[in-house]
């Protein structure tokens, strides 16, 4: 080897070796881990930087406008030796054109980027796929740069942008570049109660809007959380309009806009075929009522139609034909939807599809966008009043609503034109359980008879429960639903009504035997009444998001005790009372005769406790555990 | 124009057949063709009408079929089922499978085909019409996956399908297919069901019915070279898992085993009792065919260098002293010292590959040819014992070579059992599904196994399998916390439950590297250079696996004491018990229960004391009507002593119902309580005597079972002293 080729070997080496020493943790970065790592003492990696650069573009030849976002993503590592899976989902009209990482020095780390199809337990199959690739940190303090580059094809599908991420961000910016040329309101959502900064400036050929937040905490992982929408500071993008050699041409700049493209998708069906035609005719042949066909075309779709969902390109916005639906014998919402809608007015009648959000979404129509919905129901026009028939909701009897969609706007279909109303809300007292309890002493145990009553919601949720229960093991499944654990109470004589039966409610009865809820001690009973304990569990403790339950109820609970020959109660637990906006407890004991009752309402109003209201929640359920702990105690009577 | 005819009738057929691979046809003749006997099978018998399904039919096929050293395995399952209920009906609604893929049987090969795999299915109506669903149609296909949901499927129809996969390989060796060993029955109950086996030269069969099922019969078949066997069986109930049972020793079922091997020098190779021709089905092995297959392949070898150099100048009191040091070393120097290398297998894969897994015992033949050749060189008598697990049967239905676990015992004056069994391996630590069997012994003399003989293994006493827990609570002064402070100690099979569930690698791995002086992985050779980063590494390994355990060990105690969670938890193990059989396992742990066990009543307060000992089984109505025989993993004992200071200012009242005794043949349950320097202390014990109980006996075992569920509810209170 020469002198000259010498040195250059040496000169490159020592390139690579400054180069791999640029890369590890300095004392400053080490340090900077220990501090963050007091504020955040559960995470291991952080997101120390994150820019979410937005822009935009037009593609002549699909007519539409895209969207180009440049997520860059700093992490520091807060300990040694720790793992981290970067991540992005696309769709069919999104494209990850770039995923690259980085050391600290913007040299070009290596790493393996996967590529695989995302599995979603409520969908069959889906277009949806994530690029990934797992990060390693030797040691704290450590650093990585991610740099995503996302091409959307049409801005249409391009709907918010969220401050958080799944790990905690120290510092992070969102900069939409918008050019004069395009026409797009940013909606601030969540934005109260946030220290978002925000920064206009205005170029020849843009204006770019940056928002800037600090300290921003990880989406949470816990269970019953509100949708993301509802809690989350964002930016909902709403595109209006776009003009381009002079022609101005308009996307979603009025909720007709969004109706009309709605509508030019649905316009695509054909369904020559009508396949159900012969069915709807058997289903109604010895119906008397009108309300009795509608009904039995309602139920035979919910009770027939299975729910496997294909949503696959344009196929999560365009309903499945009816006649498809009918053979195949299932169908997601839109196809089902459209399936009762068909056939309702094969029958005579006047059907719409129509479009709604579910209460896992925050905004309503007065931001049209693709976002603002996600599902599909079929709305019977009759007699100027509205029946809204969901076909997803299995158990639903005509009339009665889920509650993902009680009180939500609907976008009705109207020719040209669209109808906007809203699902009414079904008060709480029509989603009931009711349990009355006739028991009396024997040794350790309470035996007697139990009444229960399931209405509503409760209802529709044991039916769903019971669904997945294979026929020989139902009756055990009902037993443990009336009495819990059975290895400490027992049940037999189990009778009830027709399971699955929609209308009405829902009424077993049986005899029962609850274990150990009775202590006999120097000539008294010490018993314990309260069943159920309800929400004894459910203290949210440090829980920092807003906790959502299934729905509304009511639960009523009543235990008559009939007592011991010779025996009287020494004194009646106090009775607690607890009142909310949101819920209330009410506890009673009160004596009739040779009885001591107990009587227990739990009302839970609305569907969501928010954080503001966990401390008299908590307090709430604090309190009724301890009465719940308490024992009636029944004595010898002094002759 | 004849021959233009002909030619384009020819090419018609070719374009019909293009539409169809040969394996899909030849799956559909064999299930759907002429010869279906199924295909107008819709009757449910009344005895199962309110069952989710039943199937009508099912056959489970079976061909090895060959070329040279290539292999085509074919296997399938047919199902004719009808569903009853919407439950069964979503279960049969969607189906996934590779269409496409290689085998990872066999040597590799550049010029490998790919395997297939042909699903097909066809929906009977209730008005008897027969719709069969174009899959290639309404499948989709991701990521290789193909799914399909299947149409028009209502509750009523029978959905008959089959999956059939074919998966081409090449085999210079022996090579053993994995072995079938199942029951007849499944979840839902059968009409019909068919085994079919077909075999081509150079297969082995080994094939026994078990527990009353049918027996495998010979089928007469055209194809030449082709043997055919099918086992049939009707009306068969569904099987329901239960506790403490084991469905191949009592249920029908059949096992079989298929080995290809090329020429007498691969049948020799090959790893299980071949039949002297493969014309033969081999249905069950003799004493001396173990003989003759074991003596050559359980030699001592290996690179003992490492033990020699550790025993060199150390003196021993005695032979038993010094194969205990000796295995003690090996166990480590061959095995746990490589554990590190395991948690960083995918990272440093080829050094751990090719360098790192020197020496390393990955089996029980290679412990057993291993220590061997120091007992060899001592000098020391040997024998190696065969048996097979309870779960397996006796030997007399032996058929499958890798049911037969090996345990060495060193004849001394005190004979030494070693079973290898990883890493917590221990002399004379029998695994209790092994106690108590029958096994072949194979004595060796001038390194050949030259005389079996049949014994039994020993079996534990309940005393040498023991949880002894020492419970101390505390109250807070409003009794609304309960401290609790817990001391276990662990004998036998609940020392080695404890150990493979609850121990960490930190718990024991860096103590021997102390004990025997010995590299840490960071030192070895090849790592130096990357030590930091290794250091780094295995600490955070570490790490994590703590947090692993402390999560776990809350959650088995709080579901021991039927809470929630626990507060505070904090636990050590100063004993791992991992060096002598009669050495105990030490385990301690504390923690702060909230709001539980006390029950306000008036100024008094009601102890649930009984729940200190722990959740005790219950048994359902159901349960309780148990038809079959029960089996135990060990005769075992769980003792626990309650210690609870008596509040001042309180005192004790139901004191008597802490005394109980229930004892019978079958086991034991007793308590008692005291009251010594102001504490109340309770003693039980439960004690199961047995590890087989027969089903006449059953309600003996419920009684003490329930005694003990009694105290576990017993209740005392603190009254409030005047």
């Amino acid at each position: 080897m020469n002198v000259r080729t010498y040195f250059l070997c040496l000169f490159f080496l020592s390139i690579s070796v400054f180069s791999q020493k640029n890369t590890t943790a300095t004392e400053q970065d080490i340090a900077r881990a220990g501090v963050l790592k007091v504020q955040y003492p559960t995470q291991e990696v952080i997101v120390e930087d994150s820019l979410d650069d937005v822009k935009f573009g037009f593609d002549s030849e699909t007519a539409c406008v895209t969207v180009s976002e440049k997520r860059s993503n700093r992490f520091l590592s807060l300990a040694d030796g720790c793992q981290f899976q970067d991540y992005e989902f696309y769709d069919a009209q999104s494209e990850i054109t770039s995923f690259k990482v980085m050391y600290k020095n913007y040299k070009k780390k290596r790493v393996n980027v996967g590529d695989s199809y995302y599995k979603d337990e409520e969908l069959f199959h889906n277009d949806v796929r994530v690029k990934y690739t797992n990060l390693y940190f030797p040691n704290k303090g450590y650093q990585l740069i991610a740099v995503k580059e996302i091409q959307y094809k049409d801005i249409k599908y391009f709907h918010q942008l969220y401050f958080n991420q799944f790990a905690p961000v120290s510092h992070k910016k969102i900069r939409f570049e918008i050019p004069h040329w395009l026409e797009v309101e940013l909606k601030e959502m969540n934005f109260e109660n946030q220290r978002i900064r925000k920064e206009i400036q205005e170029t020849e050929t843009s204006k770019i809007y940056t928002y800037t937040l600090d300290s921003i905490s990880e989406f949470s992982n816990e269970k019953n959380v509100p949708g993301a929408t509802y809690i989350y500071p964002h930016i909902l993008l709403l595109p209006k309009a776009y003009s381009r050699n002079g022609v101005r041409t308009v996307l979603f700049e009025e909720l007709d806009d969004l109706y009309t493209w709605y509508r030019s998708i649905v316009n695509r069906m054909d369904d020559p075929r009508k396949s159900y035609v012969v069915k709807t005719h058997e289903l109604i042949a010895n119906a008397r009522t009108d309300e009795d066909k509608i009904k039995a075309i309602y139920y035979w779709v919910q009770d027939n139609i299975r729910y496997i969902a294909f949503e696959d390109g344009i196929a999560g916005f365009q309903p499945d034909e009816a006649s498809n639906v009918f053979d195949k014998k299932y169908g997601d919402c839109k196809g089902m939807a459209n399936l009762t809608k068909q056939m309702l007015k094969t029958a005579g009648f006047d059907a719409r599809l129509t479009w709604i959000g579910t209460n896992r979404i925050a905004y309503d129509y007065s931001t049209p966008c693709l976002a603002v919905d996600n599902h599909m129901i079929c709305t019977l026009v009759r007699n100027n009043q509205y029946y809204y028939l969901d076909a997803t909701e299995g158990y639903n009897a005509f009339g009665h609503y889920g509650e993902r969609i009680q009180g939500r706007q609907v976008l009705i279909e109207n020719g040209e034109n669209f109808i906007l109303e809203r699902v009414p809300a079904t008060a709480v007292n029509k989603n009931l359980r009711e349990t009355v309890h006739q028991l009396v002493v024997q040794k350790d145990d309470l035996i007697g008879s139990v009444k229960k009553k399931v209405t509503g919601a409760e209802k529709t949720d044991l039916f769903h429960y019971a669904e997945y229960i294979a026929a020989t093991n139902r009756q055990e499944f009902l037993e443990m639903y009336l009495i819990g654990d059975p290895l400490v109470s027992h049940v037999s004589n189990l009778q009830y009504s027709d399971l699955y039966e929609k209308e009405g409610a829902m009424s077993m009865t049986a005899d029962v035997k609850y274990k150990n809820k009775v202590s006999f001690f120097e000539d008294t009973f010490y018993i314990d009444l309260n069943i159920e304990k309800e929400f004894s569990m459910l203290e949210l403790g440090d829980r920092k998001v807003p906790y959502q339950f299934g729905h509304a109820y009511v639960s009523k609970t009543r235990t008559e005790l009939s007592l011991p020959k010779g025996y009287v109660p020494e004194s009646l637990p106090e009775d607690i009372s607890v009142e909310h906006k949101k819920f209330s407890f009410d506890l009673h004991f009160f004596q009739t005769n040779d009885k001591v009752v107990y009587e227990c309402i739990v009302i839970v109003k609305e569907g969501r406790i928010g954080v503001e209201d966990f401390s008299i929640w908590n307090g709430a359920v604090k309190e009724i555990k301890k009465k719940y702990e308490e024992q009636l105690i029944v004595r010898k009577e002094k002759l | 124009m004849k021959n233009y005819s002909l030619i384009l009738i020819g090419w018609f057929t070719c374009l019909m057949a293009a539409g169809q691979s040969k394996y899909e046809r030849e799956a559909r003749e064999l299930f759907w063709g002429a010869s279906d006997t199924q295909k107008n099978n819709v009757e449910v018998p009344a005895m199962w009408s309110n069952e989710s399904a039943v199937i009508l039919y099912k056959n489970d096929y079976f061909y090895f079929q060959k070329s040279g050293k290539k292999v085509k395995y074919r296997t399938a399952t047919r199902r004719r089922i009808k569903l009853l209920d919407k439950v069964s009906v979503l279960e049969f609604s969607e189906f996934a499978y590779q269409k496409e893929f290689y085998s990872s049987k066999g040597s590799p090969s550049l010029f490998q085909k790919k395997g297939e795999t042909v699903f097909a299915v066809k929906i009977v109506k209730s008005d008897g019409k027969e719709i069969e669903v174009d899959v290639k149609k309404e499948a989709v296909v991701v990521d290789g996956e193909t799914k399909i949901a299947i149409s028009n499927l209502e509750i009523g129809d029978v959905i008959d399908y089959f999956i059939y996969v074919v998966e081409p390989f090449s085999s210079k060796d022996a090579f053993g297919f994995e072995p079938v060993e199942t029951v007849i029955s499944q979840l839902y109950p059968i009409v019909s069901f068919k085994l079919s086996l077909k075999t081509e030269k150079d297969f082995f069969v080994n094939f026994n019915s078990l527990n009353g099922a049918p027996e495998l019969l010979p089928v007469p078949t055209d194809t030449k070279g082709v043997r055919h066997y099918e086992l049939t069986a009707d009306t068969i109930d569904a099987y329901e898992n239960k506790n403490w049972f084991y469905p191949l020793i009592e249920l029908p079922a059949y096992k079989f085993q298929v080995y290809f091997a090329r020429s007498s020098k691969y049948e020799a190779q090959a790893m299980a009792f071949l039949s002297e021709k493969e014309e033969i089905i081999k249905t069950q092995v003799s004493q001396d065919e173990v003989l003759k297959f074991y003596d050559g392949r359980l030699r001592p070898f290996g690179d003992l260098s490492g033990l020699r150099k550790y025993m060199k100048k150390k003196d021993f009191a005695s032979d038993q002293e010094k194969v205990a040091a000796a295995f003690y070393f090996v166990r480590h120097y061959y095995y746990t010292r490589y554990i590190e290398f395991f948690y960083f297998y995918n990272r440093y894969y080829y050094e751990v590959m090719f360098t790192g897994k020197r020496n390393l015992i990955e089996s029980e033949k290679d412990f057993l040819k291993l220590f061997t050749v120091f007992l060899k060189s001592e000098d020391i008598d040997y024998d190696i014992l065969l048996a097979k697990p309870i779960y397996d049967g006796t030997l007399d239905n032996l058929l499958i070579e890798r049911n037969l676990r090996k345990i060495l015992r060193v004849n001394l004056p005190e004979p030494m059992y070693i079973q290898w069994n990883g890493e917590h391996t221990t002399i004379n630590e029998i695994p209790t599904v092994l106690e108590g069997m029958q096994n072949y012994c194979l004595s060796v003399h001038n390194y050949l196994i030259d005389t079996i003989k049949k014994e039994v293994l020993p079996d534990s006493k309940q005393e040498e399998n023991y949880e002894n827990k020492n419970v101390t609570v505390q109250w807070s002064k409003d009794f609304s916390e309960i401290r609790f402070d817990v001391k276990r100690t662990y004998l036998g099979a609940l020392k080695k439950d404890f150990q493979n569930e609850c121990l960490i690698m930190s718990d024991f791995v860096s103590d021997e590297y102390i004990k025997y002086d010995t590299d840490t992985l960071s030192k070895i050779g090849q790592y130096k250079s990357r030590k930091r980063e290794i250091d780094v590494e295995l600490k955070r390994e570490v790490e994590n696996l703590k947090k692993q355990q402390k999560t776990y060990l809350e959650k088995r105690v709080a579901y021991e004491l039927g809470v929630e969670t626990v507060d505070g938890y904090t636990y050590a193990i100063p004993k791992t018990g991992r060096f002598h059989k009669d050495s105990t396992l030490v385990f301690e742990e504390s923690f702060v229960v909230k709001e539980k066990f006390i029950k306000r009543a008036g100024p008094n307060y009601i102890v649930e004391i009984g729940c200190f000992i722990g959740q005790q089984i219950d048994f359902t109505e159901k349960e309780r009507n148990r038809k079959e025989h029960v089996y135990l993993t060990s005769k075992r004992s769980f003792e626990n002593t309650i210690s609870m200071p008596i509040p001042e200012g309180y005192e004790l009242v139901g004191l008597e119902k802490l005394n109980q005794s229930v004892a019978n043949d079958i086991g034991s349950f007793e308590s008692s309580f005291r009251i010594e320097e102001g504490s109340l202390l309770v003693d039980t014990k439960k004690i199961y005597e047995k590890k087989f109980v027969p089903n006449e006996h059953w309600n003996s075992m419920l009684d003490f079972l329930d005694a003990a569920t009694e105290f576990s509810r017993v209740k005392i209170m603190l009254k409030r002293k005047e």
